[in-house]
């Protein structure tokens, strides 16, 4: 029991909750034991204060006026028939006359007064059948007020269920168009994929030819790839070590000397290329040999070298010659 | 047993005989409640003739009715003082109700206060022990509820009949129901 219940409970014990607060206090309390045991705690509870209340005694004749008064309801539960007063000595005589008359007729009060007496006991009946009916009229008010609960209940729920419908409506809403989406998406990537093995497929086929192409240039460089070592063919070109790189493809080459003692000072060491097919030597150009005797010269030609036969090293004067005129110091075979 | 539990037993044997039609049951329960029951219409009715009416009409209710009593829901003083009470508030009622109010504002409600006369039997130890056990309810919180007792006055009437706020009215109420009540079983 909370403050609340033993409130209503004082106040209705009391009859001081107005009407309609009572209507709903009993309809709560119909259905709620410990409430109505409650309230008949405080109606004991309540009783007592008639006996507060200063003593005065009702006066003396009022029991005999009560015992009278039961036994007037009682009589006129009971109708007789008694009233005689119309009666004359007169009328004594007829009345002597018709005895026989009043014999049927006493038979049928009689009859009458257990009619009557049936009529009481059902009327009394009745009264108890509309007690009962007030609890039943209670009880149903009481099963109203559930169901009603129950119908508010079920209202919000099915509101509930609804709005949680119209979010789920949404959301796939939502997604069917998220689907669509990624569909659209998917078939572009598929294209994009297409398209994309295509150019890998023409890369690769590219690639392929230049891996090809490389290959039959290194293949070619290799080729044309040739080392050549000179020897002195003079006595102070004896311990000289000298060879020369060429590249008949790119018509490059590169000449590497150690030990050359360097040439007099009106004098220049001049490399030739001797390619047989031409008739006549060709000037690689002149020769820088450093304090310790050594040279690293790259040179090109601009005009094709048919087949680089030879290499030779010259001694010529300053500044070179069109043609080998000084001695050869270094040749290779 | 109690001798209050004793005489209750006593006093739902007689309803039980009254329900049979046994006039002499009804003149030892007439005898045992009817001071009690007329003191307490005095004081809610403050008319002679309308409490002897009332009281009239209660007991032959109970004649009337003693067969439906249920000794489970409630004791037989406490049915008798409920019919009596709602018979009383009935002729209350009846009368005009601006005129009760102006009655309720205008009398100083009594008090519950002790009778210098003797009452004997059952009864009169039951309301010596009661008149103790009231003394220590407070006298605001008895006020209220005299005031809903004796004069069939709503919460609402209450609170704008003393110049209270509702819940005011309501809490003492409560307060001193449960004080009533604790005393009332400790009593018995």
């Amino acid at each position: 029991m909370n403050e609340r219940h033993e409130e209503l409970a004082s106040l209705f014990a009391l009859g001081a909750l107005p009407t309609k607060e009572a209507r709903a206090f009993e309809t709560e309390m119909a259905r709620d034991p410990e409430l109505r045991a409650l309230l008949r705690d405080f109606q004991n509870a309540t009783a007592a204060l008639a006996h507060a209340a200063p003593l005065i005694a009702p006066p003396a004749n009022l029991e005999a006026q009560i015992i009278a008064q039961i036994h007037a309801e009682s009589a006129a539960a009971m109708p007789t028939r008694r009233d005689t007063r119309w009666l004359t000595w007169a009328a004594l005589a007829a009345l002597a006359a018709l005895a026989a008359v009043f014999a049927i007729l006493a038979a049928g009060l009689g009859h009458e007064r257990q009619q009557l007496r049936r009529e009481v006991a059902m009327l009394r009946e009745k009264a108890a059948g509309a007690e009962n009916l007030e609890a039943a009229r209670a009880g149903l008010e009481s099963d109203i007020t559930e169901l009603r609960e129950k119908e508010t209940k079920a209202t919000a729920q099915v509101a509930r269920i609804a709005a949680e419908r119209t979010q789920l409506l949404t959301k796939t809403a939502s997604l069917a168009a998220e689907r669509t989406q990624l569909e659209s998406n998917l078939a572009t990537l598929k294209k994009k994929d297409g398209a994309s093995a295509v150019a890998i497929r023409n890369l690769t086929a590219q690639l392929d030819k230049t891996r090809q192409t490389l290959a039959a240039l290194q293949d070619d460089a290799l080729n044309s790839l040739a080392i050549r070592t000179l020897t002195g063919q003079v006595a102070e070109t004896g311990e000289t070590r000298a060879a020369v790189a060429w590249s008949q493809a790119q018509q490059h080459g590169i000449l590497t000397v150690e030990k050359l003692e360097p040439p007099g000072a009106a004098q220049d060491y001049q490399l030739w290329v001797i390619d047989e097919k031409a008739g006549a030597p060709i000037s690689a150009g002149l020769l820088r040999v450093d304090e310790k005797g050594g040279a690293r010269y790259e040179f090109n030609f601009n005009a094709t070298v048919g087949s680089a036969d030879k290499f030779a090293i010259s001694r010529e004067k300053k500044g070179g010659s069109t043609k080998p005129e000084g001695p050869i110091v270094l040749i290779s075979l | 047993m109690s001798p209050r539990a004793a005489s209750t037993a006593e006093e739902v044997s007689w309803l039980a005989r009254i329900a049979l039609g046994d006039e002499a049951a009804f003149v030892l329960f007439y005898r045992r409640f009817s001071v009690p029951v007329f003191s307490m219409l005095i004081k809610m009715l403050n008319n002679q003739h309308d409490a002897e009416e009332v009281l009239q009409l209660s007991f032959l209710q109970i004649w009337g009715k003693a067969a439906t009593f249920d000794p489970e829901r409630s004791a037989p003083f406490t049915w008798l003082v409920m019919i009596a009470r709602n018979r009383g508030l009935d002729r209350l009622r009846a009368r005009d109700r601006q005129t009760r109010l102006e009655e309720a504002a205008t009398r100083e409600p009594e008090r519950f206060t002790a009778s210098t006369e003797d009452e004997p039997g059952v009864a009169g130890d039951m309301r010596a022990l009661l008149t103790l056990a009231l003394a220590k309810i407070p006298g605001d919180q008895r006020l209220a509820i005299e005031m809903a007792f004796f004069r069939g006055l709503t919460h609402d009437e209450i609170s704008e009949n003393l110049g209270e706020p509702l819940g005011t009215i309501k809490a003492r109420i409560r307060r001193g129901m449960l004080r009533l009540h604790d005393l009332v079983a400790h009593r018995a």
